[in-house]
């Protein structure tokens, strides 16, 4: 991770496998299920938050949400590009960590002040552009390793492209 | 037949977020306990990444480094000549301690050897959410509400609790101290913590061609003088700065410290029998109250927090066993000292 004036930055590296489950998960509720046991592995591994120990369960449901919205516009896109990878797990990225990051602040014990709520925002930022950096090396190698983490995949879309 | 088939799977989501919903609201408290029965179960799988990353940053760091410019060639002299002074001051500091070591030998005959015990341990994750850990630290000494800690989780190897506030260490100086500890497990408050104070000393680095004036009382008289390799080393009280250091208050002007100088651990403290490295001034700042006769010093751990694995617990126990047993605890310590005094730690009937 590097160290910024804004705190330590590093990838949310669920995040790709959600975008790649929903991309290629045959029913929404499956992508939603998946992901939300994938959001409450991370937010029992998070110890910080905002003004106190962060609480458990935000996260499932953004990410539930999340993937939900995703499997929604997924025929809008050429799931193989590159591109398309890094905007979705970007803009994923994005939703999920700045709700997590002011339902945090909300509940937290101690007050958050507004320059900390915007050094978090930042931060979320810097997170979710880093993971999207990272998401087509990773969806890559769950591509290659698909009959494993998806067990019946959708089928062929008529935009799929090679 | 299916077990699950699609009303069930309704069911499955609904549960799932209703949980997510309610655990929500119930509060830190019931996520702190569920986040430790958790983690003996997911700590191990975010193990492989953390060492990935740690070697990554291993190997850039050693590509970045393998073309020297003529800036980091001068910039390399000048840490040569820095070294070259803080070896005087280590030989200077060594007499001193050569010296003493007949009364100090006196002395450990008449405490039980094997006092100490290294236990080894591992650091096993940080969250896996890069967001400051800010938390409440109602009840910790010295520390306020909403103050900002940094600890690690640590796998020990003794099924027993251990006593907490234990010194910790690196194979390199000190990382900081326990504060709980249960079977298997403990957490480890680093030294950048706000809540961690310890009583330290400042070794004064001789640099032959910077040399260092301080100024000495006699009476009401102050006199200043060049600095000696006899000159006493500067009892401080350090305190973790909540981020990436340490901070020292109220340090003397007369005593001139300057960046480069070293925060040792004081060995006279119950916590730790040996004077290792803690850090190294990075910053002196005069404070403006007391008539500027006062300085704060800023402190960089000596030891790379960030990339914590391998970590050994002091503990205080009785008479070893065996021989061996002497033999391994006073291994990893005579380690520590023999890159500043070969002649601590000598072994005598097997021990220390």
């Amino acid at each position: 991770m590097e160290r910024l004036a804004i705190g330590t930055v590093g990838p949310d590296l669920l995040a790709p496998l959600v975008v790649f489950i929903a991309l290629y998960a045959r029913r929404a509720t499956d992508a939603m299920i998946a992901a939300c046991v994938l959001g409450f592995a991370l937010d029992l591994t998070t110890a910080g938050g905002s003004g106190s120990d962060a609480v458990v369960g935000p996260m499932p449901i953004l990410y539930a949400l999340g993937a939900r919205a995703l499997f929604e516009v997924r025929e809008a896109f050429f799931r193989q590009r590159i591109l398309t990878k890094i905007f979705l797990t970007l803009s994923f990225c994005l939703f999920t960590h700045f709700l997590w990051v002011t339902v945090q602040s909300l509940l937290a014990h101690r007050l958050t002040s507004w320059s900390e709520y915007g050094l978090m925002l930042v931060q979320a930022s810097a997170v979710s552009a880093y993971s999207a950096v990272l998401a087509p090396m990773l969806i890559w190698v769950f591509e290659k390793g698909q009959r494993w983490i998806v067990l019946i995949p959708a089928g062929r879309s008529r935009r799929l492209r090679r | 037949m299916k077990l699950l088939g699609r009303p069930s799977r309704q069911w499955l989501l609904a549960g799932l977020l209703g949980a997510a919903l309610v655990l929500s609201l119930l509060g830190p408290g019931v996520s702190r306990m569920l986040r430790g029965v958790a983690n003996s179960v997911l700590a191990p799988f975010g193990e492989g990444g953390m060492y990935m990353a740690t070697w990554v940053e291993g190997r850039a760091g050693e590509l970045s480094q393998r073309a020297i410019s003529p800036a980091e060639a001068r910039r390399l002299a000048e840490v040569n000549r820095e070294l070259r002074g803080r070896l005087q001051a280590i030989e200077g500091e060594l007499g001193r301690m050569v010296q003493q070591q007949t009364a100090l030998r006196n002395l450990y005959t008449q405490i039980p050897y094997g006092q100490w015990e290294l236990i080894p341990a591992r650091v096993v994750a940080v969250g896996s959410l890069p967001y400051g850990q800010v938390r409440v630290v109602a009840g910790a000494r010295g520390a306020a509400a909403g103050a900002q800690v940094t600890t690690r989780r640590l796998l020990t190897d003794r099924s027993k609790r251990l006593p907490p506030a234990l010194a910790t260490i690196s194979a390199t100086a000190l990382v900081g101290e326990l504060t709980s500890a249960g079977a298997f497990t403990a957490e480890l408050r680093l030294i950048t913590d706000k809540s961690f104070a310890t009583q330290a000393k400042i070794l004064r680095v001789i640099d032959p061609d910077n040399p260092r004036k301080i100024t000495v009382t006699k009476g009401e008289e102050a006199i200043e003088r060049p600095l000696t390799p006899s000159d006493p080393i500067i009892d401080v009280w350090a305190q973790g700065d909540g981020a990436d250091g340490m901070i020292v208050r109220e340090a003397s002007a007369y005593d001139n410290i300057r960046v480069g100088d070293w925060l040792l651990t004081d060995e006279a403290g119950s916590k730790l029998p040996a004077r290792i490295r803690i850090g190294r001034v990075v910053e002196v700042t005069r404070e403006t109250e007391h008539r500027g006769l006062f300085v704060s010093l800023r402190i960089a751990p000596h030891a790379d927090l960030g990339a914590l694995r391998e970590v050994d617990i002091v503990l205080p126990v009785g008479l070893p066993k065996t021989p061996g047993d002497a033999d391994r605890s006073c291994g990893g310590l005579r380690s520590l000292f023999s890159s500043t005094c070969s002649s601590w730690c000598r072994p005598q009937r097997g021990g220390c």
